[in-house]
């Protein structure tokens, strides 16, 4: 039996509006292998980025567990107090805060921190190879258009090698042929890293590069049947540096 | 047969006639546009199984219309019918929900699920492969490919989306329901 890399258990969420309580997310519960790409589908509102961020250990659910490579993840948050677990990816939405920056400094910039100059280079020449972009390393944030902006986000969320890249509706504002080209490059880093990637649309067609699809609605998460079914892993794809 | 079902549903909740009977159904399901002349078949198959009966057309309150009773039969099989899960992707639960009562709210929230699972189960089936990136300038081909694979799911999305919205409105409902039970009056 393989230990899931990620493993939410029983996970809920829920606010108040006024009077009115509002269920985010009710006992949800998954698993992600290492090589997995999962989406979940969710209309707006639907709880998609608070599951997210819960899964990521950015935020914190009211009961349930979430366990990552066999750690709380709850827990470590609340020991660490802020910031992003070392093993986990997080695509942000924003650009570089100076915008003469290149794209290959904006990059390494957060890594001079753990690593040297020439480590922090040499990841982000890397991460920006394996989303397929190498040519963006001398760009400026100005000069990209979208799809290229999106492929650099990836790439800065996958600078540290992590083992969990987490993607919060990654094709937001592109065309066709650019989602497409997106979806592929992520099952790509899925299939031949090992990494395993979890990102919520709200698309259906967006799905379907993924290895697991889910849906998402009323705090309700649905999977298909093979779940229901599975006793205890499927195998995915491992990364090359990977034992089986 | 589930438009059988659901017809047999309308003559339980009130008897009816051929021309009421599709106006009701059309009431309850908006773009069919069921005709009369749709729904006598299903009464006479309906009929034919026993259940439901006609009245006396020259009875005083059959105004020259054929009224539909239900019958024992006929109530028990409809209570059957919503009973048991839809095959899915059927259209069965289209008619379920249009005829149900609160009480099979909770069986039909039960089957929105499954059939949502279904509709999961196919999309899986149509992921694929990486592949490499596409470049519609340099080859269509590979990009009609997807464009037609993306069309083909877009139809299921519809369906959960209308599926969860369907639920959402269940949940709701019983929710509501129970609370006013509760309630104590001032």
């Amino acid at each position: 039996m393989t230990r899931p890399l990620l493993f939410l258990d029983c996970v809920s969420k829920r606010y108040w509006r006024g009077r009115q309580e509002i269920v985010v997310l009710d006992e949800v519960s998954f698993d992600l292998h290492a090589g997995e790409f999962a989406a979940i589908f969710g209309q707006r509102a639907s709880g998609k980025t608070p599951l997210l961020r819960i899964a990521a250990g950015i935020e914190a659910a009211d009961s349930g567990t979430v366990r990552f490579e066999g750690e709380d993840l709850t827990a470590w948050a609340r020991k660490r107090g802020s910031g992003l677990h070392p093993r986990i990816g997080w695509m942000r939405r924003q650009g570089p805060f100076l915008p003469s920056m290149e794209m290959l400094d904006y990059m390494a910039f957060p890594l001079l921190r753990d690593v040297s100059h020439d480590d922090a280079h040499r990841l982000a020449t890397r991460a920006l190879r394996r989303i397929g972009a190498s040519e963006l390393a001398r760009a400026r944030w100005r000069e990209l258009d979208d799809a290229e902006r999106t492929l650099v986000m990836i790439a800065q969320a996958v600078v540290r090698e992590p083992a969990l890249l987490v993607a919060d509706d990654p094709t937001m504002g592109l065309g066709t042929v650019e989602r497409e080209n997106v979806l592929t490059r992520l099952r790509e880093i899925a299939d031949e890293t090992g990494m395993a990637v979890l990102m919520a649309v709200p698309d259906v067609p967006d799905m379907l590069r993924s290895h697991t699809v889910m849906s998402l609605s009323d705090g309700e998460l649905i999977r298909p049947t093979r779940h229901d079914m599975r006793a205890d892993v499927i195998e995915f794809p491992r990364g090359r540096g990977e034992s089986a | 047969m589930s438009f059988q079902n659901a017809v047999l549903g309308l003559v339980i909740e009130r008897p009816g006639y051929g021309y009421d009977l599709s106006r009701r159904i059309n009431a309850r399901v908006a773009g069919l546009d069921v005709s009369e002349s749709a729904v006598y078949p299903a009464l006479v198959a309906l009929e034919r199984k026993g259940w439901v009966r006609r009245r006396d057309p020259a009875a005083r309150a059959s105004r020259g219309r054929i009224w539909f009773d239900p019958t024992a039969a006929g109530r028990e099989a409809f209570d059957a019918w919503m009973d048991q899960p839809s095959p899915p992707l059927r259209g069965d639960l289209r008619w379920k929900i249009a005829v149900a009562s609160h009480k099979k709210l909770p069986a039909l929230i039960e089957e929105t699920r499954e059939e949502e699972q279904a509709c999961l189960d196919r999309i899986e089936l149509l992921t694929s492969d990486a592949g490499e990136p596409i470049d519609p300038i340099a080859e269509w081909a590979p990009t009609g490919r997807r464009l037609l694979r993306r069309t083909d799911v877009k139809e299921l999305q519809a369906k959960i989306e209308s599926l969860q919205e369907v639920r959402a409105t269940m949940k709701q409902t019983l929710r509501q329901r129970a609370r006013r039970a509760y309630r104590v009056p001032r």
